[in-house]
């Protein structure tokens, strides 16, 4: 029997026309019997859904994908940082991505501790902020205590740096570590030079206080003395402009001169500028060696 | 359609709306492949329930998976893409029962003949639990398709013509078909009082 044959008791009572079974369908009360209304009224209050069904994964492939023809065919920033996140999931759970997650967290973990002073890693440098609040306190105080301190331990580790720093630079590089290592001695050598400016000065100075001469002529002696060491320092300046640590020579030598100029109070007040520069210039290399040595300083607890 | 039949037009912008959603579906849209799901999903799950799936909502992703893939094979206005859906449905459950049916077959290790698409398992015990179990025990009367008109009709809330393209029969044929399965139906609990 197939859905289209009559069976032999269809011709009773039970017979609904098209019309009929249109309205038993729909849920109208007045039409067949109540049975049957309380059947598909049943089963249409039971099995209705009121809520979405959640699309899983391979559907929402389909509800994300974005509209090809619309756009130029560079992906939305949805999709990418969508893509983003996926791949670095997919990383994240291999192995080699545990591992490299696992360490970078432990890393970041012990630098912070160390930064915040809890506690004391070795091979970690101090913070940067402490170095520079030292150096600057050690420049401002120009205490000779204090920078003996910091410095003497410094001139050890430096040469440390210079070791890697021979191992890892050219040859230029290394000259210029040099000049570093020399201005370990800067304390030396600027006392050398400040040696030095006192001869020169002392000359001048008793020169002015032995002289017979008095008046302008007197001054214009004096002057000139003086200036033959300014002459000097140009000369040495004019030949050594290639070399780096030969020019830093010169700014020690620019630093005596401008001590020299304080003195005799004769030059100019642009000179008087320049000279402030100058000064500027070996705080900068006071502070920039600083630094450098208490890295080292840093370093050399290793 | 005259213009005295829909006046306002209302049935012509639904028409082209459901036009340029289905065009930009197949363009690949997202958007529009959710408003199609969303028109739809509730309807196949109610009757994905009614028909006693094991698993309604995934057998609802399986055949919106379906749809969306095999759209561009698609032509034809909003009644018969829901008919097309749910005949999509209706083999999804089909493949469903045959599998399970197959499987019982493997266990029991023998051929114990024609097994019913519709055998209760596991899942369909447990979901005897519920009210509803009740009323589709009065469908067993049913052949297939006349159960399948009944809920596509009832809950499905389908058309004749959406349920015509479904089980790819002609409006008429439906009609007749659900007359005599509601006859059944009444003759069935008439039967049902008498005994009791």
């Amino acid at each position: 029997m197939n859905d289209f044959d009559v069976a032999g008791d269809e011709m009773d009572d039970h017979w609904f026309s098209d019309a009929e079974s249109e309205s038993i369908l729909k849920g109208d009360p007045m039409s067949g019997p109540s049975e049957l209304h309380e059947l598909v009224g049943g089963l249409r209050e039971t099995f209705s859904t009121s809520s979405d069904v959640a699309a899983g994964p391979a559907l929402n492939e389909f509800l994300t994908v974005i509209d090809l023809t619309t756009t130029t065919g560079v992906p939305t920033g949805h999709s990418r940082s969508k893509k983003l996140i996926t791949g670095i999931g997919t990383f994240v759970a291999t192995t080699t991505g545990k591992i490299v997650l696992g360490t970078t967290v432990a890393a970041a973990s012990v630098s912070g501790v160390h930064a915040a002073d809890i506690v004391d890693v070795p091979g970690l440098p101090d913070a940067p902020a402490a170095e520079v609040q030292e150096v600057e306190s050690a420049a401002e105080s120009e205490s000779v205590e204090v920078t003996e301190t910091t410095e003497a331990p410094a001139a050890e580790d430096g040469e440390d740096t210079d070791e890697l720093a021979l191992d890892e630079k050219s040859k230029e590089e290394f000259e210029i570590d040099d000049e570093a290592e020399d201005d370990e001695d800067f304390d030396d050598e600027s006392d050398d030079d400040s040696d030095e400016d006192k001869n020169h000065g002392q000359v001048v100075s008793e020169f002015a206080r032995t002289t017979e001469l008095e008046g302008c002529e007197k001054g214009e002696a004096i002057s000139e003395l003086a200036k033959t060491k300014h002459d000097d320092d140009d000369d040495d300046e004019s030949d050594s402009d290639d070399d780096e640590a030969d020019d830093e020579a010169d700014d020690d030598s620019d630093d005596s001169e401008s001590r020299c100029k304080d003195d005799d109070d004769h030059d100019s007040d642009d000179d008087d500028d320049e000279d402030d520069d100058d000064d500027d210039d070996d705080d900068d290399d006071h502070k920039g060696n600083g630094k450098e040595k208490n890295a080292d300083k840093g370093n050399g607890r290793n | 359609m005259t213009e005295l039949d829909d006046p306002l037009g209302v049935h012509d912008d639904s028409a082209s709306d459901f036009a340029s959603t289905l065009d930009a579906a197949r363009r690949g849209d997202g958007p529009a492949f959710e408003t199609l799901y969303r028109s739809l999903n509730r309807r196949v799950v109610s009757f994905a329930r009614a028909r006693r799936a094991p698993d309604p909502e995934g057998l609802v992703n399986d055949v919106f998976v379906r749809v969306f893939s095999n759209l561009s094979d698609f032509e034809g206005n909003e009644e018969q893409f829901n008919g097309w859906v749910f005949r999509i449905a209706r083999n999804v459950l089909i493949d469903g029962a045959r599998q399970r049916a197959r499987r019982v077959q493997e266990v029991l290790g023998s051929d114990h003949g024609e097994v019913p698409i519709e055998q209760p398992g596991p899942e369909d015990i447990a979901a005897a639990q519920i009210h509803g179990e009740e009323l589709l025990r009065h469908l067993e009367v049913l052949t297939t398709d006349q159960r399948d008109v009944i809920l596509l009709r009832v809950v499905a809330d389908q058309s004749l013509e959406a349920v015509a393209a479904s089980l790819d029969k002609t409006v008429g044929s439906i009609k007749s078909m659900q007359r005599r399965a509601l006859q059944t139906l009444a003759r069935e609990i008439s039967r049902q009082a008498v005994s009791q």
